[in-house]
């Protein structure tokens, strides 16, 4: 490579970044997906949505876990900016990650395995040659992508995975970072470009309803829309019957989507929503932005749930191991948290604890902004279950006893405004799980690996 | 010795595969090449997953949900684009009914990288004709090139070959040249390419052999090369590099740059062999890389020799040390990504290194050989690791620390004659690696990953072993794996199961 050849490479990443920034007009001209009918699923009004909130290395446990349970209990300095909705709030001490705990007996590390545990409650495949660690990605569908299925798999978009700086280069390989499974080995990939929602995003926009010529349009290019999905469906299934067993399952997995996708157009929803404003340009691996990709992602989510595209919402601060530099964040909370967050977390103290309270900023901004939305007889914060959570309790032992799990919001089905322990070793993510599928008016009896299902959880469902 | 049962008569030995899907970077490719499209639609699609080290492994890429959601958008985008161009130009001034349907072949059969059979021909065009009764010809032409950009005959590289017995099947001329040109060149194949595999130019491993010399000499496929050797060393973890205090952000961007510069170097106008990744002491350093080389600073980047008292190949360089900063780290990476030698399994991570006033790095590690929680995992990573003291947690050389002499000498204990016993620092490890037959093996088995988008299984062990037979035999010659790799077994056959 000449000096050249390098200064072009830089020039040619720099232009690719002003064009994706002009092809806004690009991306709202052709919106592949618009916005038709209202459908059965989507009537109902004020459905339940989930939010879950995953930050990785542990937690300083003092500073989280309450030292008492009911609800006269004081709120520990990482969870102070949820104060306002502590009477929504419930902070869960002794759930435990069971399955990982069996998994670590294989003698696995514990943030390898853990990002693949949280969700799941299950295994991990073992890595194909032994080569890499030998841990692969969680074998089972995780808990957000279980659900979605059920509730979501007829919206146009199933469930929104995001994330500051997750994508696969920037956490490193394995199943570290990677938390939501649509199956075994399958897992979910977050977005981390906030521009990449906003495209995805704009592209449910709906033609005016006063301008009976784009609707009529619209409805024309929908039509032929449909006839593609069909007749890409009618190949899928004969180009299956001539493949061998594994590639036939993999076209028909695909069939199975491009069925969801087809039905989530036709399904796709008029609502009221606000305009979606442009993420802009943002350096999305430069931890001084992490607040607003947060923000960014927070808010596109909230967009995707008010306009009933999606109902269930993952975002993850990087993964397990972050190397993340909470010192680049100019804020007063982080002011003395500095230097590698892994680092950090293996001798967890007051900078651990800081850094946890920075997250549940990020959160109790969002939380705020959601409950500013009026929806029927409260708010859109009540009609959304958040889980605040972390795949390990203690970046120092790497243990899976105690998780940091925190719910938010769900006022008509959780009983908010306390905190709860639940005996030591008793209760696990599996419980918590079935307890949250019940929430939404799922009742499944067991989740994730049944040996480790001890039942619902007592005390949180109203 | 060969593996005793490596016998063609035998017939094929090969683990069973499950199709491919274009990787992001072939997408764009494919629809640059196809239709001049620069959009690079797929940059939107989902990063690729990593799986047992790579990412461009066939069990990570299954189409899940948000694929198909994105898959429908690109599609759209590109069709509507390739459509408007192919009435208002292309077919300007013909008879549509004729052009079209022209273009469809010429178009499906660069997308399909094959022609059409007859079946799908009547089926294209008519979707066309049933389209057009309810829109224009370009409404209905972006309907058609929609459906063949969302088809699994271009999305997916789908293998179905003759069958030749035992599950086993020989793939056509035409699948030969997908996996040549996208494992060779990272890209979809040409029209001369599958003008060849038309001709029948493919059909013998003297074909396929002679044809992947020659795009071996082609100047882009150094791409596949690149990618490969830098995720092997680990570029994908660079944004672990933290650099000396006061060094500009930019410095880490020049550092993973100057790997894939010496990459690119090394295999372009150097050897390309094996040993020289351990002992070229070429390098492509701004002015901040220079100053942690402790090298005069070029006012622009600018190509030099490092001291050669204190560096040699890939593993003396910024990105490396910087990204794996201490002794267990960089032990570890010799062990597992250089030997490809079992890692201890770690139970429980051990506690970090103990922070002892005054003392040097090797003295803080060197508690763990008498921790034995600790030693449990360090006692192999560490020693192996203590060879790279010279070189700070930001790879700045250094002869002191904390005002004591740097010991660098450690003993190679892992059953493997040609890299066991003392050695002597970075200089001298790289200089073992280099022609330790261990380490041609390994890297052979990772390019055999790589090439094949899967890992080897036991019945791979004969192309396996061919692989790495010819390396070692042609003195460490990566353009002669990368060519054997197309002569064994696993490349120009396919095991499918059920079929």
């Amino acid at each position: 490579m000449t000096m050249n050849r390098l200064a072009t490479r830089r020039h040619h990443q720099l232009e690719r970044r002003t064009l994706l920034k002009g092809a806004f007009g690009v991306a709202i001209a052709l919106p592949w997906l618009e916005v038709f009918q209202r459908s059965a699923v989507a009537q109902q009004t004020d459905p339940l949505r989930l939010q879950i909130f995953i930050h990785g290395n542990g937690v300083h446990p003092p500073e989280w876990f309450p030292d008492t349970v009911g609800p006269d209990y004081e709120i520990k300095n990482s969870l102070l900016p949820l104060a306002p909705f502590k009477s929504r709030m419930l902070v869960l001490g002794d759930i435990g990650s069971k399955s990982a705990r069996e998994d670590q007996k294989n003698g696995r590390s514990g943030h390898t395995i853990a990002g693949a545990h949280l969700l799941t409650c299950s295994n991990t495949v073992g890595g194909k040659n032994g080569q890499f660690d030998g841990v692969g990605y969680a074998d089972s569908i995780s808990f957000d992508q279980d659900l979605a299925n059920l509730i979501g798999k007829d919206l146009p978009i199933k469930s929104i995975n995001t994330g500051y700086h997750c994508a696969e280069a920037a956490s490193g390989q394995m199943p570290r970072s990677r938390f939501s499974y649509t199956g075994p080995d399958q897992p979910v990939t977050p977005e981390h470009r906030p521009q990449q929602v906003f495209d995805q995003l704009v592209g449910f926009a709906k033609p005016a309803a006063n301008d009976p010529a784009a609707q009529a349009n619209a409805e024309r290019i929908r039509a032929r829309r449909k006839s593609v999905f069909d007749f890409v469906d009618a190949e899928l299934k004969g180009t299956s019957a001539t493949l061998g067993l594994e590639d036939r399952a993999r076209l028909e997995e695909y069939a199975t989507h491009l069925r969801e996708v087809e039905t989530g157009v036709a399904n796709q929803v008029v609502a009221s929503c606000e305009d979606l404003t442009p993420p802009g340009m943002v350096n999305v691996i430069d931890d001084s932005n992490m607040p607003l990709v947060a923000e960014q992602m927070f808010k596109m989510t909230q967009y995707a749930m008010q306009c009933d595209l999606t109902r269930v919402g993952v975002f993850q601060v990087r993964g397990e191991q972050s190397y993340a530099d909470y010192g680049k964040i100019k804020d007063p909370i982080t002011a003395g948290a500095g230097g590698n967050h892994h680092g950090i977390s293996h001798h967890p103290n007051e900078q651990i604890g800081a850094i946890c309270k920075m997250h549940s900023k990020f959160l109790a901004d969002h939380a705020a902004r959601l409950d500013a939305v009026k929806e029927g007889s409260g708010t859109m914060l009540d009609n959304t279950i958040i889980l605040y959570t972390g795949a390990i309790e203690n970046g120092g032992q790497h243990n899976f006893n105690n998780l940091p799990h925190v719910l938010i919001g769900g006022t008509k089905v959780l009983k908010g405004g306390q905190s709860l322990k639940f005996g030591e070793g008793v209760q696990s993510n599996n419980d918590l799980f079935i307890t949250l599928f019940q929430a939404f008016g799922v009742d499944k009896q067991t989740f994730g690996r049944p040996d480790f299902v001890t039942g619902v959880l007592p005390g949180v469902l109203a | 010795m060969p593996p005793a049962d490596c016998n063609q008569s035998a017939g094929r030995f090969v683990a069973s595969n499950v199709m491919r899907r274009l990787s992001p970077d072939q997408y764009n490719r494919a629809v640059l090449d196809v239709f001049g499209d620069t959009s690079s639609p797929a940059s939107a699609f989902p990063a690729e997953s990593r799986k047992d080290g790579y990412n461009n492994q066939s069990d990570a890429q299954a189409a899940q949900r948000e694929h198909v959601e994105r898959w429908g958008g690109a599609a759209q985008a590109v069709a509507s684009k390739a459509a408007g161009g192919i009435i208002t130009t292309g077919c300007a001034g013909q008879d549509l009914a004729a052009c079209v349907p022209d273009q469809l072949l010429k178009i499906g059969y660069r997308l399909f990288r094959r022609p059409l059979n007859t079946e799908e021909q009547q089926r294209y065009q008519a979707f066309y004709t049933q389209n057009q009764q309810t829109g224009t010809p370009e409404e209905a032409l972006e309907a058609t090139l929609m459906a063949m950009l969302m088809s699994p005959h271009f999305l997916f590289v789908i293998e179905r070959g003759a069958p030749i017995g035992n599950g086993v099947v020989q793939l056509t001329g035409y699948e030969v040249a997908s996996r040549l040109s996208l494992t060779l060149l990272g890209a979809p194949p040409d029209e001369a390419l599958l003008a060849k595999a038309a001709a029948g130019e493919l059909d013998t491993a003297e074909g396929v052999g002679a044809q992947a010399r020659a795009m071996l000499l082609e100047q882009r496929n150094t791409d596949v090369v690149r990618d490969f050797h830098g995720q092997w060393i680990g570029l994908q973890e660079a944004e672990k590099l933290k650099l000396p205090e006061g060094t500009p952000p930019e410095a880490a961007l020049a550092a993973k740059e100057e790997v894939e510069w010496f990459i690119q170097d090394w295999y372009k106008t150097g050897t390309g062999k094996l040993a020289d990744l351990f002992l070229s002491p070429r390098a492509w350093v701004s002015k901040d890389l220079a100053t942690i080389y402790g090298v005069t600073a070029p006012d622009q980047p600018a190509q030099i020799d490092l001291p050669a008292d204190q560096r040699a190949g890939l593993l003396t360089r910024v990105m490396f040390l910087g990204t794996h900063s201490n002794p267990a780290a960089r032990g570890e990476f010799i062990l597992r990504q250089v030997l490809c030698a079992p890692i201890p399994a770690v139970a429980v991570m051990p506690p970090d290194a103990p922070d002892i006033v005054g003392a040097t790095t090797r003295e803080r590690f060197e508690q763990h050989a008498t921790n034995p929680c600790a030693s449990a995992c360090h006692g192999q990573l560490d020693p192996v690791g203590f060879v790279f003291e010279n070189y700070d947690a930001h790879g700045v050389w250094r002869a002191t620390e904390n005002g004591k002499p740097i010991n660098a000498a450690t003993e190679i204990k892992m059953g493997k004659p040609d890299v066991d016993g003392p050695v002597d620092g970075a200089l001298g490890i790289s200089e073992k690696l280099a022609t330790s037959r261990t380490v041609s093996d390994c890297l052979a088995t990772h390019w055999f990953q790589f090439a094949n988008a899967r890992p080897a299984e036991p019945q791979d062990r004969c192309s396996v072993f061919q692989l790495q037979e010819k390396l070692a035999t042609t003195g460490g010659d990566v353009r002669e794996l990368l060519i054997a790799s197309t002569q064994v077994d696993s490349f120009r056959f396919a095991r499918k199961e059920g079929l």
